[in-house]
């Protein structure tokens, strides 16, 4: 249980920081969940991948709506780290993120940082595989260009 | 070409990587909950046996009736239902009074058919 979370604990935050949790609640998340895991409560199925994300998605939706709060990712916070150590380009990543709409930063977050396949995020999303494709493409045309324009002041 | 800019934006994003977040902080509760269960356990089991040993030490057993204190009753009221319950209240009591009045009293010879005065006039 311990190398699931140290394999996937940080992806697991960061996806649901895209989600538009802050970073210190989506950790709690997390670790409730692999608390809950390690306690015995729930058996984890033979691909544990797909059930832990849509376990940390099904929490963060509830922690949402009992705390009554819309999602808005954070502007300042950083959830994920630029190769060079550079937190601006983070940034701007983040914020290209930010402006997709959220189905489509969702599916962009599974299929590039979860190394899901289109149809394993089509299973986990509950919907068609055209439709998770589809969303997939649109959502890398739209960072493309916004990537683009930030290069090219 | 399309495909190869989606390849290209792809391994782009996949340099990010998401942020470090904290250790798994592991709270042993069941090992925790057990010791504090069996502490509890001998507490309370230690706590009934002193409890039960102190009443056991101060509690006297129910007194039975001594020779003189029946003999301070019988004194006064030596008659035959006295004696009849003292005999099925407590059979080794009476007996014990019996044998305690047959040493130390001497039979009356003030009657007139005492076989005592019989004798001594013989």
């Amino acid at each position: 249980m311990k190398s699931l979370y140290e394999k996937h604990g940080s992806a697991l935050v960061a996806y649901l920081c895209c989600c538009g949790l802050d970073f210190a609640s989506a950790e709690d998340v997390v670790q409730q969940l692999f608390l809950k895991l390690l306690q015995g409560q729930t058996v984890i199925p033979q691909t544990p991948l797909a059930y832990l994300y849509r376990a940390v998605r099904n929490a963060s939706l509830n922690l949402r709506r009992k705390l009554q709060r819309e999602v808005e990712m954070q502007e300042s916070e950083t959830w994920l780290v630029a190769p060079n150590g550079h937190p601006e380009e983070v940034l701007t990543l983040q914020a290209a993120l930010r402006e997709l709409p959220e189905e489509q930063r969702e599916t962009v977050f599974l299929r590039v940082w979860a190394g899901m396949t289109v149809q394993e995020i089509a299973d986990m999303l509950d919907i068609p595989i055209g439709t998770a494709a589809s969303r997939y493409r649109y959502a890398l045309e739209k960072l493309r260009e916004r990537l683009q324009l930030v290069a090219e002041p | 070409m399309q495909q190869h800019d989606e390849d290209d934006l792809e391994r782009y994003l996949k340099k990010f990587q998401p942020r470090a977040i904290r250790q798994l902080e592991v709270r042993r509760q069941t090992g925790n909950s057990w010791l504090r269960r069996m502490a509890a356990v001998v507490v309370v089991f230690a706590g009934s046996i002193s409890i039960w040993y102190a009443q056991r030490k101060t509690a006297k057993p129910p007194e039975k009736p001594t020779i003189q204190a029946v003999r301070s009753i019988t004194n006064i009221h030596m008659s035959t239902p006295v004696l009849t319950k003292l005999a099925l209240d407590d059979s080794k009591a009476f007996d014990a009074l019996l044998t305690n009045e047959s040493q130390t009293e001497l039979p009356s010879m003030q009657g007139e058919q005492s076989a005592l005065r019989v004798l001594a006039n013989d």
